[in-house]
């Protein structure tokens, strides 16, 4: 491949080259005539300016990205911030973008990252995204799953044991004495919420004497939660469920709100877990017992991770997954104060 | 190597001029050649240069957005605002969290700048409206973010944050408190020196009411708590708090109740400010200063997008009024 060259628009435009370089610094300060004429000339000759522009310059930007579903949920701004924190201490800014669970905006910014050649992408997604990340990692930018582990081998990423956490959070329940289980989560169609199920079955099914009830609650938020307690709020006592697996914090300070609310004692009358471990979890009023997956170093493995495959030495562990542990607190072990 | 609209071209077999056409959404392409050269796209897997393209046409369809704090839900709200706003034209927002830091919220400007973005929005730092205003000079649009220009050099869109910190405080000495305590910091940090402003102005017009400033290092749940476990083991207590911000109400209030020693609100009333999701979720309800958040972010992206078509338009400044919330942590006179 030839590489058209600024001479080639100068001829082309029929300017002189610094009168192009003049425009590619400052187009302001070129008469409309010649920009219109520049401006066509590089049009048509495809012309990459390579010297307009740091970027251009080393031909990748400093930056790396982060794509979340949404960094309103402090499970992922928790990341966002770790990984920014990381990018800086290696001299690299990191920018963060949301999907909202959007296909269409999932896909408009991984085509503007791409597009803006950064070196390198963290992407959180609840969709289906390998495909996307293989083809822009054989154009030349490497990616990094964060949350849930790569089914590709080329794929590198960074995944929590949920199969384990949902084992751990259950186990605790059971442990405890509990028999009416609830699990509160959806939509199943994601992995890292069927895989907290699959761990809750497992010991559901080695346990005698434990029913586990599905509560489809594909709205993880606070809002989400909220619904719940009110439905289970709403029921006689006694078909109630005496302790509730929520498939994440948030979802469990909605249902611990409206319990509360409704004189429902927690932990005494429902025991309740989350899952990922907020800060807002444990600044609750009745302390949250949660799962925690992540680490104090999971922001750096990530970023670490991205470099590694940045710099294609292959020498790294492409799949790193953190085990999770629990994380016991009042809502489930505590008094019953509220 | 990555492909180049030579490569395109020539496996399409059409003209750089026709593949340039197809990319621009040119109607002079007929629908046979339109086909072919998305298919040589597609089989190439071509990507246009984004940096030369803004080179040639102007300015990309991002917007950046630097945040103070990307844990904070007052900036997520924002953010949501913006990115909303956005969308209905076309926009997307890439977001930038400066985390309290000058040389990360420069580099971010840098990086925008160079990205040649739509505009920049900017919940600024460090002391940096004259860089602001001489980016907008060189083509790049700005709006402040929460927080007032100060020069009118920029345009802004704020809350007026102290009026908000008197809202809270005439509350406060409204149901009879009047130890008060204000917990936040750091007080260079202009929207807590305002709330601050604003708690000292009402203090002031109530004969026997007094103030006293706990400075903390950052608007945190933990800082929060260190306040509270602070108080707990005080004789001589204030009878409320006023919190520069919920996350520090939060750690606050747990530190009290948990302590077992100290009710809220009977022994001390507490009132935070920006009312986020999780203030209505303790389990006493956080009585707190709620500023349209989505309203912000969504204003300052009209406004970018009006003076990124129009860069003769003056800079503006809108400011917000807050509201008081009132929930159960202020709900009785004390005991």
């Amino acid at each position: 491949m030839t590489r058209v060259g600024i001479r080639e628009v100068a001829a082309l435009a029929g300017v002189a080259v610094g009168t192009v370089s003049h425009y590619l610094n400052h187009p302001d300060k070129v008469s409309t005539e010649r920009a219109e004429r520049i401006r066509s000339a590089i049009e048509t000759l495809g012309f990459v300016p390579n010297n307009a522009g740091r970027q251009l310059r080393l031909g990748r930007s400093n930056a790396i990205a982060y794509l979340a579903p949404d960094v309103s949920n402090p499970y992922f701004a928790e990341i966002a911030e770790a990984v920014e924190l990381r990018a800086a201490e290696r001299g690299v800014s990191a920018f963060i973008a949301n999907s909202h669970r959007s296909r269409e905006r999932e896909d408009a910014y991984l085509r503007f990252f791409e597009q803006n050649q950064v070196l390198g992408l963290l992407v959180s997604s609840h969709l289906p995204i390998e495909d996307r990340l293989a083809h822009m990692r054989r154009r030349g930018t490497p990616s990094v799953l964060v949350g849930q582990a790569a089914s590709s081998p080329e794929q590198a990423s960074i995944s929590l044991d949920d199969v384990e956490g949902g084992r751990l959070a259950t186990q605790h329940l059971v442990d405890l004495g509990r028999r009416r289980l609830a699990f509160v989560g959806g939509p199943l169609g994601i992995k890292q919420v069927a895989d907290r199920l699959t761990g809750t079955n497992g010991v559901v099914r080695a346990t005698r004497g434990v029913a586990l009830e599905i509560v489809d609650q594909s709205d993880r938020t606070i809002r989400g939660g909220r619904e719940i307690g009110r439905m289970l709020a709403e029921r006689p006592a006694a078909d109630r469920p005496d302790a509730v697996f929520a498939v994440n914090d948030l979802l469990a300070l909605g249902i611990l709100q409206e319990l509360v609310r409704a004189g429902i004692e927690v932990p005494r009358d429902i025991a309740l877990i989350g899952y990922d471990d907020i800060e807002f979890g444990e600044a609750s009023l009745i302390p949250l017992s949660t799962i925690r997956g992540r680490h104090g170093e999971f922001g750096a493995v990530t970023v670490d991770l991205l470099f590694g495959e940045i710099a294609g030495r292959g020498d790294h562990e492409r799949h790193q997954t953190f085990t999770p542990s629990l994380v016991v607190r009042e809502s489930t072990q505590g008094s019953g104060r509220a | 190597m990555a492909a180049s609209i030579r490569d395109v071209a020539q496996r399409a077999g059409v003209s750089v001029g026709t593949v340039s056409n197809v990319l621009n959404d040119s109607p002079r392409v007929s629908p046979a050649t339109v086909e072919r050269v998305r298919a040589a796209i597609a089989e190439l897997g071509y990507v246009r240069n984004e940096a030369a393209r803004q080179l040639r046409a102007g300015r990309s369809s991002s917007v950046g957005l630097v945040v103070l704090d990307v844990r904070n839900p007052f900036f997520t709200d924002v953010a949501r605002g913006a990115e909303d706003e956005a969308t209905r034209s076309g926009l997307s927002v890439i977001l930038g969290n400066s985390d309290e830091d000058v040389a990360r919220e420069s580099s971010y400007l840098d990086l925008f700048e160079e990205q040649r973005v739509h505009g920049i929005l900017i919940s600024p730092y460090g002391d940096i409206e004259p860089r602001l205003a001489e980016l907008r000079r060189r083509g790049t649009p700005v709006v402040l973010v929460d927080r007032e220009s100060r020069d009118a050099g920029v345009s802004s869109v704020s809350v007026d944050d102290t009026s908000g910190g008197r809202l809270a405080v005439e509350h406060l000495l409204a149901t009879g408190r009047r130890r008060i305590l204000f917990a936040g910091g750091p007080s260079g940090v202009r929207q807590i020196a305002d709330r601050l402003a604003g708690a000292r102005a009402a203090v002031a017009e109530q004969p026997g009411a007094t103030l006293e400033v706990v400075e903390t290092a950052g608007l945190t749940v933990l800082e929060g708590r260190r306040v509270g476990e602070r108080l707990v083991a005080r004789a001589d207590r204030p009878d409320a708090v006023f919190a520069a911000n919920d996350l520090v109400a939060v750690g606050l209030l747990q530190a009290l109740v948990m302590s077992g020693r100290l009710r809220v609100p009977e022994d001390v009333a507490l009132v935070g400010f920006d009312d986020i999701d999780f203030a209505s979720a303790t389990v006493v309800p956080l009585t707190s200063v709620r500023q349209p958040r989505h309203e912000i972010g969504a204003t300052a992206l009209r406004i970018l997008r009006e003076e990124a078509a129009d860069p003769q338009l003056p800079p503006r400044r809108i400011v917000f009024q807050p509201e008081l919330v009132v929930r159960e942590s202020t709900g009785v006179p004390p005991a």
